[in-house]
């Protein structure tokens, strides 16, 4: 009774408090930007209502809400994005875009393409999450101006800006495996008038403790250790004319395999790069202008694998010309000429499988390409972007790119869009398929060769804003991404098993491969502060097969659907903030030789597996808080790496990895913010 | 039984009694400012919000204001003006209620 009394009067207390007053300033909304828009609710998530190609953004909130130690971890939360590991001994991180490989996928940095070649299959894991702003990742095919690479979509990165008022940024955090994250930022304005600014990125982080859940002798993450930094600067004339150029380098070293055996992985990453972006306006209201993009690149890959080495050397140089014209509002024309210019040098030291080889390889990349975009007068209602390049790829001719996007929003509630055109690529057959290097089987086929993938991506999107809102929304998208030409890589063809082939698509008799991929999502806030996003996607990837093994065409481990629910509570003024991700795994066909491993994968599918998320983070001034969970349902992938035992045999794989290798994760960390002040 | 509830409702109306006599009372303020960008919005956003007795505060990029919501037994404007100038804003007060 006592009990009783009390509570009640703790609730009489509660309900008697003074309510806060709040503002009853409606939302902004008179800034197009949608970073204006978002920036004082702190969403994580968002599809952009402005955007001409249909675009989920990752604003920096979103980049908060799960330990984010790199960019493959801060898709976790995305349904548009399926996040991987490339095997089950490197550590090293795949993405999936409209059912395709994150190859397919575009990545910019700011608008410059990075994430080529060599540095493909580990880059993810070299961008600090802790170093972006932003993320906006468009589907389908996008503009001609950033090349012709982009065949499912685009994934472009915002990096921590040389303006922002932070001189420094610090960012620590530790899991309960001992993974630790230390990130560093510094962003200073060196003068008054505010022409020059730059921005010091810094970034570490390690694996120390060696573990073993599953029992199979094999370490479950590699040990590891990367350093990398950037430093990147901004000038800024009064005339509008504006140069940034900048600096990145990467060291990274892990090793893997068996715990207490002979077969082990040593995996060596360099990188340096420079890169120089400069636009100059040819007028005084800047409507006409052009701008120069210079980018080079160079990327050090040594892999041992025990059985097999690989090591790679890339230099790569980008420089893209460009003249922009919008002096008539409506009419957006840009002219420009590209170069991406590739030197590959790559030892296969297959030793007792093929033998040695050192191959040279120069791809060369000449394009020419115009741009024009109308848009309605009110810049809202009607946009249309035609596209067109002709490009010159060295040993395969010119090759022609048309491109279109279309949008239409005929009221504030609806947005529908539109999409397609064609993407090439040199394919990087063994740095786009690294698990391969992580098992006992014989490569066939020509994996030395840098074919140009050849591939045509449609797709629509219709958007309903619920009564007008930029915040509650139901979307559908529906893409399919065609290929003409690809790399196709089948494990187990035979019946042995005992080999992995690749093969041009364009080299098997009646060869297709496509993707079909459906996606609805829903974003609403019932309450002020709470935001629930629901995804769903559906992928339905067929190709042909080079063996003759398999009894349909579903492209094997590709999951067939994923539904994501996100949930975020922030209390006023973002003091406390609650994040929590639910994700329900749909199945992935396995290969043929897996089938009845170990008494799995009997009917030929993996099984449907849940993912939880958590994290509470505290906000003081200056510094946050936060303490998480990941994967909190501890599911793994059983058995993950297929003859564990016999490491040195044909059917040695590790490369069949489709689920989760890390059980139950939980970290804490803290950031600490300090802005620039000014004396009084 | 009789004892404790009487002592309940004692304890409950001296509480409700304190509540009343202890209600914070809270004033706007609305600064005209220099605020004309997003990162602008932000710093102001990360800071102001976390200042003693403030429990709201919005930014207005286009009409460039900043308001502020605040307990007046816990701040002032003198103190949250001072706030926004060394955030390197000016802050000139156009409304106060």
């Amino acid at each position: 009774m006592q009990h009783k009394t009390i509570l009640f009067l703790l609730a009489g207390l509660c309900v008697l408090q003074p309510v806060p007053v709040r503002s009853q300033e409606p939302p902004e909304k008179r800034d197009t930007l949608d970073q204006a828009v978002f920036v004082a609710r702190g969403n994580a998530n968002f599809l952009s209502k402005h955007k001409d190609l249909r675009t989920e953004v990752i604003t920096a909130a979103g980049l908060c809400k799960m330990a984010c130690c790199n960019l493959a971890e801060s898709f976790e939360n995305s349904a548009s994005v399926t996040v991987g590991y490339s095997d089950a001994v490197t550590g090293a991180r795949q993405i999936r875009l409209l059912g395709q490989n994150g190859i397919y996928t575009q990545m910019l940095d700011e608008n410059r393409p990075v994430m080529r070649g060599l540095a493909a299959p580990f880059g993810l894991n070299y961008v600090p999450g802790q170093w972006l702003e932003s993320i906006q990742i468009a589907k389908g095919v996008t503009s001609v101006v950033n090349g012709v690479e982009s065949m499912t979509g685009q994934i472009n990165l915002e990096h921590r800006k040389p303006t922002d008022e932070i001189p420094l940024f610090v960012q620590a955090s530790v899991m309960n495996d001992t993974k630790t994250d230390f990130n560093v930022a510094s962003s200073l304005q060196l003068d008054k008038e505010g022409k020059w600014s730059t921005v010091f990125l810094g970034h570490f982080d390690g694996n120390f403790k060696e573990m073993d859940h599953n029992d199979d002798g094999f370490m479950d993450d590699p040990r590891q250790r990367q350093f990398s930094f950037s430093n990147r600067w901004l000038y800024q004339g009064f005339d509008g004319s504006q140069v940034r150029f900048g600096v990145r380098g990467i060291a990274d070293n892990r090793q893997g395999g068996q715990m207490s055996g002979d077969w082990t992985t040593d995996i060596r990453n360099s990188n340096l790069g420079a890169y120089l972006k400069a636009g100059i306006p040819l007028n005084k209201e800047n409507t006409s202008n052009i701008a120069l993009v210079a980018d080079y690149t160079w990327y050090r890959m040594d892999g041992d694998f025990t059985t097999r080495r690989y090591d790679a050397r890339q230099h790569s140089a980008f420089l893209n010309l460009l003249y922009q014209n919008h002096n008539v509002e409506q009419h957006h024309f840009t002219l420009g000429l590209s170069e991406t210019l590739d030197f590959f040098r790559e030892k296969y030291l297959w030793g007792a499988f093929n033998g040695d080889a050192l191959i040279n390889t120069t791809l060369n990349n000449l394009g020419a390409f115009g741009e024009y975009t109308f848009h309605s007068a009110d810049e809202t209602t009607f946009s249309a972007i035609v596209g067109l390049r002709a490009d010159w790829f060295k040993d395969n001719g010119v090759r022609f790119s048309p491109r279109l996007t279309l949008k239409w929003a005929p009221s504030d509630s609806w947005v529908f869009r539109a999409n397609g055109g064609r993407g090439l690529r040199y394919s990087n057959p063994i740095s786009d398929n690294i698990g391969v290097l992580s098992t006992g089987k014989q490569l066939l086929g020509p994996y030395t060769e840098h074919i140009l993938e050849d591939s045509w991506t449609f797709g629509g999107n219709a958007t309903w804003y619920i009564g007008g809102s930029s915040t509650t929304y139901l979307s559908f998208d529906y893409f399919r991404t065609q290929f003409r030409e690809q790399m196709l890589v089948e494990n187990g063809p035979d019946s042995r098993a005992s080999s992995i082939v690749f093969s041009p698509l364009t080299a098997l008799k009646d060869g297709y491969s496509y993707t079909d991929n459906f996606q609805v999502d829903f974003s609403t806030e019932p309450l002020e502060g709470l935001t629930l996003t629901l995804t769903g996607r559906f992928t339905n990837a067929r190709q042909k097969y080079v063996g003759t093994l398999a009894e349909d065409d579903i492209k094997p481990m590709t999951s067939r659907y994923k539904g994501v629910l996100n949930a975020q509570y922030a209390t006023h003024l973002n003091k406390w903030i609650f994040d929590f991700t639910a994700s329900i795994n749909g199945p992935c066909k396995v290969w043929e030789f897996m089938k009845g491993y170990k008494g799995m994968y009997s009917d030929g599918w993996t099984p449907v597996y849940p993912l939880l998320y958590a994290q509470v983070t505290r906000r003081f001034k200056g510094f946050d808080l936060y303490l998480g969970g990941e994967n909190l349902t501890n599911y793994r992938q059983q058995d993950p790496i297929l003859y564990a035992d016999q490491p040195f045999s044909t059917g040695f794989d590790a490369s069949c990895v489709w689920g989760p290798l890390m059980g139950i994760r939980v970290y804490g960390g803290v950031r600490i913010t300090l802005w620039k002040t000014v004396k009084e | 039984m009789k004892k404790s509830s009487f002592l309940a409702g004692a304890v409950l109306c001296i509480l409700l009694l304190s509540s009343f006599m202890a209600k914070p009372v809270f004033r706007k303020v609305v600064y005209a400012s220099t605020v004309d960008c997003v990162g602008c919005k932000k710093k102001v956003m990360e800071n102001i919000s976390f200042n003693r007795g403030v429990k709201d505060v919005s930014v207005d990029l286009s009409a460039q204001t900043v308001t502020i919501v605040f307990d007046e037994s816990k701040t002032d404007t003198v103190v949250l003006g001072g706030a926004l100038r060394k955030l390197g804003y000016g802050a000139k007060i156009v409304q106060y209620e």
